[in-house]
């Protein structure tokens, strides 16, 4: 099953964790939400084929409340205010149109689109803004970002702003305020507890409204009222695939336009078939070898410096992704995407991963590690570095990274077993801190490194599984979330890039690739490496309108 | 009476018996479905957020005693939960989207399969040693030697991918709207075609080379050479005096056969991406899904044991031996 499970779990709320202000001061800036202008001509009407990920079958469930809900919900018929794309790092703006700090950065002022209407006809005031923030109280269970954690109240000042007041100074934290999904007050006031109705009817104010729906395929068609003018691609089709090998194959004869599928062999299976066959996977994010820094032995740092350089990232990218994920910053920034925030006084040694397991072994011996009789490092108390790595089963292609890491570190003295297990126990060990090694994702990365930082390395980070606990970071992150200014900001992800290198908390291994596959025989516009505007991948949420309002007909 | 009671008697045994041990299992898995299901909030909800989630999800710390017998009760009134993968939709209704599919395609292809198997059997036995008794098992036997899905995967690839004769996927056409009209019905027939026949060619020859040999077993019974002695004519000693002697134990099969239906054909359904309770199993299992993995288990135990019951009835008209027998035990 490969990599699809981890896509349909964390890709479903990719949106909500997206995030970042790329420190855009006072108030963003609009980028254009991408409207068609007059290309009419560009209008297609046959149905454009969506394949986000292989799903099965489909319930009747359109809630932006819940993860499993249907593609298409989050984006496409509910909007949030705005959207932080974590590979431009654009800032795009749907239901507000621009956004203040001010208060020392504790009171966050948003004004709303003026000409936005629900697609029952009523339009879209700062009532339904207000209510969904409500409902976010009133049912914790739909809080899924934890919104009133940060916020002490959300009030509406007219028709088309709305005040969000902060307990504290936390400028990032605005990204999962404003990307939060809003649903109309007329429909939900009614509806109970949201986290637990389905809606197979729903009315949203995005560029597309349910057409049709089966347990086989829905459609989506355009909306006509759309503010941000119909878009040119007037109907989406979303069909069921309960298998990559099935859906590959669709995809490698045409029949699926725009898919987030992994593919292992891309070029002859799909690239070949057709010239208008594409594929762009830009990295959204890091695989990161996490040692649990509260085993004595993988607390030593000198032990995590000999596992980084005995690990070929070069093998792992190759025989482990397929070429698909290139090795990873050591400052575990995602780049390009990140390029901006590199800190110039880091050497290009510090900036890429080499592997030298010669060097690794002197760093052991340096540090008084023996070599025993069966050719293990032993520290002086004769504990050998023998460890286990736990990794889920059936994600292919990291347990065959997990057993190249364990042959790589063998040749330097480190033993390694891998372990494999059920994505429940693996999931329920890592929180649970009850590992010794273990590969995972990064989550949260956004338009600027914080996020990610934040999650990875804050000491109640929601990520910080190898429980890394420094001044010098908790420091550096929260400076940055007490100042708009980027210059400032800049300073303080520099900081954490410093202990990314020297500490090495955790290990990135290779840049996770966000699966992206599409036809442009009858349809173009659609991001690239060239022109990348926005995260690609077809479950994305508010990023799928993002593309999808920037195709246009040939 | 006395056996009809004894089957009866045993079929809530072995019912209780499966309930009961589809509450444990998932509950012996490792991991908590509850953490997998957090997964997906990536660590930012509060603990309060995921004590109201949990308690929406009924994930509690009650007693398992307490669960169980809250899941008895469940189990009789039609409340078997809310599918975390569908989440809030019920599992019944998560179930009976898919099995209508299933029973459909793989109920049709294995008594399409069982019926000609028994005929090819019975007319292969009757002229043994001629061509077809030496062409078919063996050639037949090739397909059921071969695993399931690879069959399913070549037949997809030769007469889907490159041929494009029949559909790859799906059971009916996207472009067609659900409903009771002519184009539907021949959408889904269409779609049915390949799945079908992998299930087909899969069981045939097991059908064709039990029914042989039970006939050829039969056939050297003392009175079959007395009535052919007699000069009963060939086809009533086929039919009525062989195939209805050697009948018996492909029904027994039949049953279990049935019985499996239900589990389905899950590696067709896969490559299929046919919407049946096999995939559904599949995808449940992956995302411990729990509720959906206790009421698909729940249907297939049932499925096997109710038809296990009505053979046993059947067989019992059928065969008079069983019925004593079966009182006496």
């Amino acid at each position: 099953m490969k990599k699809t499970r981890r896509l349909a779990l964390f890709a479903a709320t990719a949106t909500l964790a997206v995030g970042a202000l790329s420190g855009c001061g006072q108030s963003a800036t609009p980028t254009t939400t991408g409207s068609n202008g007059g290309s009419n001509s560009a209008v297609v009407n046959q149905p454009m084929v969506v394949v986000p990920s292989p799903y099965g079958t489909f319930q009747p469930n359109f809630s932006p409340f819940q993860g499993n809900a249907n593609q298409g919900t989050d984006g496409l018929i509910y909007q949030p205010l705005f959207y932080f794309d974590n590979v431009s790092s654009n800032v795009y703006p749907f239901l507000g149109t621009n956004y203040s700090w001010s208060n020392g950065d504790k009171t966050l002022t948003v004004n709303l689109q003026q000409h936005a209407k629900w697609s029952d006809g009523k339009p879209f005031t700062s009532k339904d803004v207000v209510f969904t923030f409500n409902l976010f109280k009133k049912y914790p269970a739909t809080d899924t970002n934890g919104v009133w954690n940060e916020l002490t109240s959300v009030t509406a000042n007219g028709k088309y702003q709305v005040i969000f007041q902060f307990k504290k100074a936390d400028v990032p934290f605005a990204a999962f305020v404003l990307g939060s999904y809003i649903v109309p007050q007329h429909i939900w006031a009614s509806l109970g507890n949201p986290s637990k109705v389905n809606v197979p009817n729903p009315v949203g104010t995005g560029p597309y409204v349910l057409g049709s729906f089966s347990p086989e395929v829905y459609t989506l068609k355009a909306n006509p009222n759309y503010y941000g003018g119909e878009p040119d691609i007037r109907n989406l089709q979303y069909p069921a695939y309960t298998s990559n090998d099935s859906a590959d194959l669709a995809l490698a004869k045409g029949q699926i336009d725009w898919a987030g599928i992994f593919i292992p062999n891309i070029q002859n299976v799909y690239s070949s078939k057709s010239p208008n066959n594409k594929y762009w996977f830009p990295p959204d994010g890091d695989v990161v070898l996490y040692p649990n820094l509260t085993n004595p032995l993988l607390g030593n740092l000198a032990v995590r410096q000999a596992i980084s350089l005995g690990i070929n990232r070069q093998q792992i990218d190759q025989e482990g992704e397929y070429g698909f994920e290139a090795p990873a910053s050591p400052t575990g920034l995602v780049l390009p995407n990140d390029n901006s925030w590199i800190d110039p006084s880091l050497t290009t040694s510090q900036l890429s991963y080499s592997y030298n397991p010669a060097k690794a072994i002197q760093i052991l011996e340096k540090a008084g590690f023996k070599k025993n009789a069966q050719g293990i490092f032993e520290s002086s108390s004769g504990q050998p570095l023998s460890f286990t790595l736990q990794v889920v089963t059936g994600w292919t292609d990291w347990d065959s990274d997990s057993e190249l890491i364990s042959q790589q570190l063998k040749q330097i003295g480190i033993n390694v077993t891998v372990q494999e297990e059920q994505f429940g126990s693996y999931y329920s060990n890592l929180t649970g801190h009850n590992y010794q090694l273990t590969i995972s994702w990064t989550n949260n990365t956004g338009p600027n490194p914080y996020y990610q930082y934040e999650n990875m390395l804050a000491t109640k980070g929601g990520w910080n599984i190898e429980q890394w606990s420094n001044p010098a970071t908790t420091e550096a992150l929260s400076n940055f979330e007490k100042t708009t200014n980027l210059a400032a900001q800049q300073q303080q992800i520099y900081k954490i890039e410093k202990v990314m290198v020297n500490s090495l908390p955790t290990i990135p291994l290779v840049y996770a690739a966000t699966w992206n596959e599409y036809n442009d025989s009858n349809i173009t516009g659609w991001p690239t490496a060239q022109n990348p505007y926005v995260n690609p991948a077809p479950f994305t949420g508010a990023a799928d309108a993002v593309v999808l309002m920037h195709l246009h007909g040939r | 009476m006395k056996y009809f009671l004894h089957r009866v008697g045993f079929l809530f045994l072995s019912m209780f018996a499966a309930v009961t041990l589809n509450f444990l299992l998932p509950r012996m898995m490792p991991g908590n479905p509850a953490t997998v299901l957090f997964a997906k909030f990536q660590g930012r909800m509060t603990p309060q957020a995921l004590h109201a989630l949990e308690a929406e999800f009924g994930f509690n710390h009650k007693p398992l005693i307490d669960q169980y017998f809250s899941y008895l009760g469940g189990l009789v009134t039609g409340h078997w939960g809310l599918s975390f993968n569908y989440y809030p939709t019920p599992v019944t209704s998560v179930i009976a989207s898919s099995l209508p599919w299933t029973i459909g395609l793989v109920g049709i292809s294995t008594i399409i399969s069982v019926f000609m198997g028994t005929i090819i059997g019975i007319y292969i036995a009757w002229r043994r040693k001629g061509i077809l008794d030496s062409v078919l098992p063996t050639s037949l036997m090739f397909f059921q030697a071969m695993p399931t899905f690879w069959v399913a995967l070549m037949l997809l690839y030769i007469f889907g991918f490159l041929l494009s004769w029949f559909p790859m996927s799906h059971a009916y056409s996207n472009s067609i709207v659900p409903g009771m009209s002519g184009s539907y019905l021949l959408s889904i027939l269409y779609h049915a075609v390949l799945p079908g026949f992998t299930i087909f060619i899969g069981s045939l020859s097991g059908w064709m080379i039990g029914m042989r040999n039970n006939m050829i077993n039969t056939l050297g019974e003392d009175y079959i050479v007395f009535a052919e002695a007699k000069g009963i004519s060939p086809a009533r000693l086929m039919f009525s005096y062989t195939a209805r002697n050697a009948i018996l134990p492909q029904i027994t099969s039949f049953a279990i056969a049935l019985g499996n239906v239900v589990s389905g054909s899950i590696l067709v359904e896969m490559v299929f991406s046919y919407p049946g309770i096999g995939y559904q199993l599949v995808n449940a299992v992956t995302g411990e899904d729990y509720p959906l993995i206790q009421g698909t288990f729940l249907i297939i135990a049932l499925s096997v044991l109710i038809a296990n019951f009505i053979v046993d009835l059947l067989l019992s008209r059928l065969d008079p031996r069983v019925r004593r027998e079966g009182a006496v035990a």
